[in-house]
């Protein structure tokens, strides 16, 4: 995970090698007012320089109450938040050197595109041929020089978006933000948007805070992941990482789909659900735990499977989905999803699965 | 033509026959084009005939006449209390627009859930006759008044205590006050539709919030200030109870001139005559508000 996070600093930074803490919250928190729980319950985080850092987890889950406390909106209730080695915590949202990108764009609605775009540079200000020469260089990387005249209720979400990620970005910000900046646009358009990012983001070398619930999108664009649930931080680490070897049950069921077979220790290389027992590479000193086998890494065959864990299998339902099948059998009283490709069976059929032992993740029950 | 018309249902027969949808629009707006012209538009072609025909020995003479309108531009009288009725309605609606603006955005950035509320608090006052609230005007401004016994504890002397009632400046202040409910609807609803995302963002690209409110909120929400000043000056240039409670001699406006004319001086046509110049006025101030409240875009 650092081998990413460092590739993509020195292509940012060039010379630097050692990539620098941006973000850094210790122990923050925050409960809103009226309520008991706390939106977001001490955490830890930091963001290294030039990285694309996605925040991650459903509604609720504190995600963008952390994005928030970064920009400045949201003051934490206790803890520490510092940008750039710096205290902000009491410093208002106007005085940091951070922008945001909102979910629902946040256009001035009375002021055309460049008028937009220019508005950060006036409130720091920056000479006024300066502005316009900043302002046409930041349309030009959105390619959105030919709407500059444009109002924003003139044009499609996905410009508007465009749009905003240029007024964000011309500033230079130390720190973009972004909220779900893809959440309103349709899938289509979402699909070329997150190129447009990833690229501009390789390109300006800026440090992205990215808050999303699409667990792909986290995956296709990000350095580093922090998986979030319920205020609190569930697992940091790269897309490999979150999803070949996810720490507990929820980040294994929220990343991807999984197979989670409630297991207890055996010895330390077996597990059992049931009557089953699982190979395993370590039962991590659990002795009660989750185990995750994703549906693509199980094997199914009418016969003659090999890998370490092999058994039988009844099959309840094949379903054709294109490029692939998905199988939902029976294993032992345990529901299992399958991927696979072409095999010719119908509900009742007997398969053999086999998966090898360092398939078969074990995570943390949560 | 073989697009289809997605927007009517299948029961729909307009598509067969052509003007059937647009005999059922017209049907539909007769009953306010009736509304319009009995309530409305006769009234005042009525009152603009009146005030061309002329009064003699309490009679009306019904002959075109532009008399009237000269005795009034050449009457002293009706020139200084224009120039009053003028400054009053001027004064008092930009003060209660200034201080409506200050309590619709405290209502709509501070109060959070509760703003309805405080707005509907700020509005009850209207449920109350508006003699009722002259009335308590007087007793705060009277000469037993309120405002005269702290006055007179503080040992004030007469010449600060005489300012208090039957002048201009009670005038100002009670229409003020009458004005500000109205103007305070107008301006909250622009201002509640601003969405707060749009001040972070501001916030967010370095402006302070001064400037957030002269680069943001203001642009947006001046049709609103616009239309709550245009409410309040067309309200307070006619009013003739006011000044008649609390104006005393000093205090006198157009409006009691109107009054006087229809009332004790059984001169209708001279009373449709002032009556046509306070209108003429309000539709000039409110042209110059119309050129405010245009916003250039609307709010998503």
């Amino acid at each position: 995970m650092t081998d990413m996070a460092t590739a993509t600093a020195e292509q940012a930074a060039g010379e630097t090698t050692s990539p620098e803490v941006v973000v850094e919250l210790s122990k923050v928190s925050k409960v809103y007012p009226n309520t008991t729980a706390p939106a977001v319950d001490g955490i830890d985080l930091a963001i290294r320089q030039g990285e694309f850092f996605s925040l991650l987890g459903s509604s609720g889950s504190g995600k963008t109450t952390t994005l928030r406390m970064i920009a400045g909106f949201e003051r934490p209730s206790s803890g520490l938040l510092k940008l750039e080695g710096k205290d902000v915590t009491d410093v208002p949202p106007y005085r940091r050197e951070v922008n945001t990108v909102f979910q629902n764009y946040a256009l001035f609605p009375h002021m055309n595109v460049s008028k937009n775009v220019a508005y950060p540079l006036q409130m720091h200000g920056v000479p006024k041929k300066e502005i316009e020469s900043r302002v046409a260089d930041a349309l030009e990387k959105v390619s959105m020089s030919d709407f500059a005249k444009r109002l924003p209720h003139q044009m499609s979400g996905g410009q508007k978006q465009r749009v905003a990620l240029a007024r964000a970005l011309v500033g230079e910000p130390k720190l973009l933000l972004l909220d779900e900046p893809l959440g309103a646009l349709d899938l289509k358009l979402r699909e070329s948007m997150l190129l447009v990012l990833k690229h501009l983001q390789r390109e300006v070398g800026i440090t992205f805070v990215y808050v999303t619930h699409d667990q792909g999108e986290a995956l296709a664009m990000s350095d580093r992941i922090a998986v979030m649930s319920n205020g609190r931080i569930e697992q940091i680490g790269s897309p490999e990482d979150i999803y070949y070897k996810p720490k507990t049950s929820f980040v294994a069921r929220f990343i991807g789909k999984t197979n989670l077979l409630p297991c207890t220790k055996v010895d330390e290389n077996t597990a059992a659900t049931g009557d089953l027992k699982i190979r395993v590479t370590s039962t991590k000193n659990l002795e009660k735990f989750d185990l995750s086998v994703r549906p693509e890494d199980i094997r199914v065959v009418l016969s003659g499977v090999e890998g370490d864990n092999v058994f039988p299998a009844v099959v309840f339902e094949s379903i054709f989905l294109g490029h692939e099948q998905e199988l939902i059998v029976n294993l032992a009283g345990q529901r299992m999803s399958i991927r696979t490709r072409g095999l010719a069976v119908v509900p009742g059929d007997t398969v053999q699965l086999g998966w090898d032992a360092a398939s078969s993740v074990v995570v943390r029950s949560s | 033509m073989a697009t289809i018309d997605l927007t009517s249902d299948g029961l729909d027969t307009s598509s067969v026959v052509a003007d059937k949808p647009a005999r059922r629009r017209y049907v539909a707006v007769i009953p306010m084009i009736v509304w319009i012209v009995i309530l409305v538009a006769l009234p005042n072609i009525y009152l603009l005939v009146y005030s061309f025909w002329k009064s003699s020995l309490g009679t009306v003479d019904h002959t075109f006449t532009l008399e009237n309108y000269k005795t009034l531009l050449g009457s002293d009288v009706f020139k200084l209390l224009f120039r009053r009725t003028l400054t009053i309605a001027l004064v008092s609606s930009l003060l209660a627009t200034a201080i409506a603006y200050a309590m619709a955005y405290i209502v709509v950035r501070r109060f959070g859930r509760y703003k309805l509320l405080a707005a509907l608090l700020i509005l009850i006052p209207l449920w109350v006759s508006y003699l009722m609230r002259i009335f308590a005007w007087k007793i705060i401004l009277g000469d037993n008044g309120i405002l005269k016994g702290i006055a007179k504890t503080l040992g004030l002397g007469e010449s600060f205590t005489s300012a208090f009632l039957y002048s201009q400046n009670s005038v100002i202040l009670t229409l003020t006050y009458v004005a500000i409910p109205y103007a305070f609807l107008s301006v909250y609803t622009t201002l509640d539709r601003i969405p707060s995302y749009l001040l972070e963002a501001s916030a967010d690209c370095g402006a302070s919030a001064w400037t957030t409110f002269r680069k943001v909120v203001w642009p947006l929400s001046r049709p609103g200030a616009a239309i709550g000043f245009g409410i309040a000056f067309v309200l307070t240039f006619g009013d003739y109870v006011t000044p008649a409670m609390v104006g005393g001699l000093s205090g006198t406006m157009l409006g009691s001139l109107v009054l006087q004319y229809f009332g004790i001086a059984n001169n209708w046509p001279m009373g449709a005559a002032v009556g046509i110049t306070i209108i003429l006025t309000g539709l000039i101030v409110l042209a110059v508000v119309s050129l405010f409240s245009r916003l250039e875009a609307p709010l998503d």
